[in-house]
């Protein structure tokens, strides 16, 4: 999924709760930790479950972890701060479950310095959060769906989900 | 013209700071022998008489009982006085004449050739140095030329000097107490340009001396080498911005370790990884930013306790890429932390509802304990729940209080 993602642009993953999007970040840390990158990881709640992401193959020495502790505007600062650093393959803002009216604050002019710091960069940056928030500065935009919670014998074990491309770029159609 | 004291039960540090106080070039030989070259001091003492004079008389004052001897060859001079009691000067050229009484036991080599030479008859070393050159070299090799040599007087080697370790270190004495930050950076970046120069370094030490005479000390430590004064200086200031002085400030002292400087070879086909430098200082900026605690690589425990994990400092040099762990798990946790207290009622022993939502679909419980053999043991029953807003939890119930942990996602 990762290789298919535009580097040096943003990415935003949206959904509903429990619809998956915490898994599809998951799945793309995983895979890039697996080719050898760094990746960064800006959780604005603290919400990031180590035992969960390693389970899905991520290699939690190749990651940064950044907890804001609910400051949305640390959160947003501390992204800045490592799309400036470089050298990461992998940065993932984690804004799902952020109140609507905390989002609703954040000024645009945060999307178009991100989209400024990533470009011409060989990073993917994610926006992941509950609904689409980066608009026009985002190259692709991905909803997850959640289409079934799988339960065997009353032992849940999965949650089938379908992601939805609402803008893509060419490549990602080709 | 070279100088030994031999000073067997004198402390090393004094019998090499006498010496020190003669001549900067000492060479520390034994733990009880010193050597020191004694050219420079003609014009400043007098003959190598007056200089053996000055010598013993330094030493009678700093309490050491040693034997001292002078000679034009260091090796001679330490055969000398280590075998000669007092005050021994060998004139040029006559090395040979004044060592050709002592054993040849005197000699440090191997013992079975001082066996040999016992065995040949050769007692002393004017018998050892009276032996034909080559056929001695012949039996003996390089070993046999080294102790001809020893024993006439002429090995003329060069000192091993001891170099002292240099100590990156400055003080500086402020005129006025300083409270502001500023300035103070100012001065300390004085500080490090002059002390760093190119250098690479892995720890500074700051220390400020305060106005109520206590002093401020800070350490940072960094994880791969820096030799940029900036990065440096930035640190100190994230660093000072969390751990301000109590007191202004009436003086500054800073020292550096250095380290040898860090050689990497990048290769084609290696994804990229964070400059360590520039890594440094965002990391600095993070853990100002939202505080050192929360900057990290998260590592997990080897526990069952939930939610187990600390972090560790993020550091790419020490993070070898291994084969990753195949995934096992389709889903996602998101924690609450800490746990949020729920309301939930039970009906038939199962969770009905939480927080006033409807249960749509439970599973469990799942029972878990441990750490009981500790002061802090846990035990708890989770349930995973399906509600009526969409979302999937994970709620748990401890000491008779329920709580809600996370959302899977």
């Amino acid at each position: 999924m990762s290789r298919e993602l535009p580097t040096g642009a943003i990415t935003e993953i949206s959904g509903a709760i429990s619809s998956g999007r915490t898994s599809l970040t998951h799945s793309i840390l995983a895979e890039a930790t697996e080719r050898g990158e760094f990746c960064a990881l800006v959780d604005s709640l603290g919400a990031f479950d180590p035992q969960s992401a390693a389970q899905a193959g991520v290699d939690l020495r190749r990651m940064l972890w950044v907890r804001s502790n609910a400051r949305i505007d640390h959160a947003l600062k501390a992204a800045d701060l490592i799309l400036h650093s470089g050298g990461f393959g992998v940065i993932v803002l984690d804004l799902c479950e952020v109140a609507v009216r905390d989002l609703n604050r954040i000024p645009l002019s945060y999307w178009y310095r991100f989209r400024r710091a990533v470009e011409n960069t060989p990073a993917i940056f994610i926006v992941a959060s509950q609904h689409a928030l980066v608009k026009s500065c985002a190259r692709v935009q991905l909803e997850v769906r959640r289409e079934r919670i799988q339960w065997r014998s009353l032992l849940f074990t999965g949650i089938d989900s379908q992601v939805q491309p609402r803008k893509l770029y060419e490549r990602l159609v080709g | 013209m070279f100088a030994c004291l031999y000073a067997p039960g004198c402390a090393k540090e004094a019998l090499l700071a006498l010496a020190s106080s003669f001549s900067p070039l000492v060479e520390n030989t034994a733990r009880d022998t010193v050597i020191f070259p004694i050219v420079g001091l003609g014009k400043l003492i007098g003959t190598p008489q007056q200089i053996a004079a000055a010598v013993a008389r330094a030493g009678d004052e700093a309490g050491i009982q040693a034997n001292l001897a002078i000679s034009t060859d260091p090796d001679t001079a330490v055969l000398a006085a280590r075998h000669l009691r007092g005050i021994t000067l060998i004139p040029p050229g006559r090395e040979a004449d004044r060592l050709g009484a002592l054993p040849v036991h005197a000699l440090e080599t191997a013992p079975e050739l001082i066996e040999t030479l016992d065995r040949w008859g050769v007692k002393t070393l004017a018998e050892l140095a009276a032996l034909p050159e080559l056929g001695f070299i012949a039996r003996f090799g390089e070993q046999g030329a080294r102790l001809l040599r020893l024993a006439r007087g002429e090995t003329r080697r060069s000192l091993r000097i001891l170099d002292a370790a240099e100590r990156f270190e400055r003080r500086l004495e402020l005129e006025h107490p300083q409270t502001l930050l500023e300035p103070l950076l100012f001065l300390i970046s004085s500080l490090l340009i002059e002390l760093m120069q190119g250098r690479s370094f892995n720890r500074v030490t700051l220390g400020l001396v305060l106005d109520n005479r206590a002093e401020h000390h800070r350490t940072l430590e960094f994880p791969v080498p820096v030799r940029d004064p900036h990065v440096v200086l930035k640190q100190l200031q994230f660093d000072l911005e969390a751990h301000p002085p109590q007191a202004a400030i009436v003086g500054i002292h800073m020292e550096l370790n250095p380290v040898a400087p860090r050689a990497l070879q990048h290769g084609l086909f290696i994804p990229q990884a964070p400059a360590p430098e520039k890594l440094q200082l965002t990391l600095a900026r993070l853990a100002a930013l939202v505080g050192a605690d929360n900057v990290g690589s998260p590592e997990l425990l080897d526990t069952h306790r939930p939610d187990a994990f600390r972090m560790r400092p993020f550091s790419p040099e020490n993070s070898p890429r291994e084969k990753s762990q195949p995934a096992v798990l389709r889903f996602a946790f998101r924690c609450y932390r800490p746990p949020v207290a729920a309301q939930v009622r039970v009906k038939a022993e199962r969770p009905a509802s939480v927080n006033a939502r409807e249960v749509l679909t439970a599973a469990g419980p799942w029972l878990g304990s441990g750490d009981w053999w500790t002061s802090s043991p846990w035990a708890r029953e989770e349930w995973d729940v399906e509600l009526n807003d969409g979302g999937l939890y994970r709620v748990y119930s401890a000491s008779e209080r329920w709580y809600l942990e996370g959302m899977y996602d």
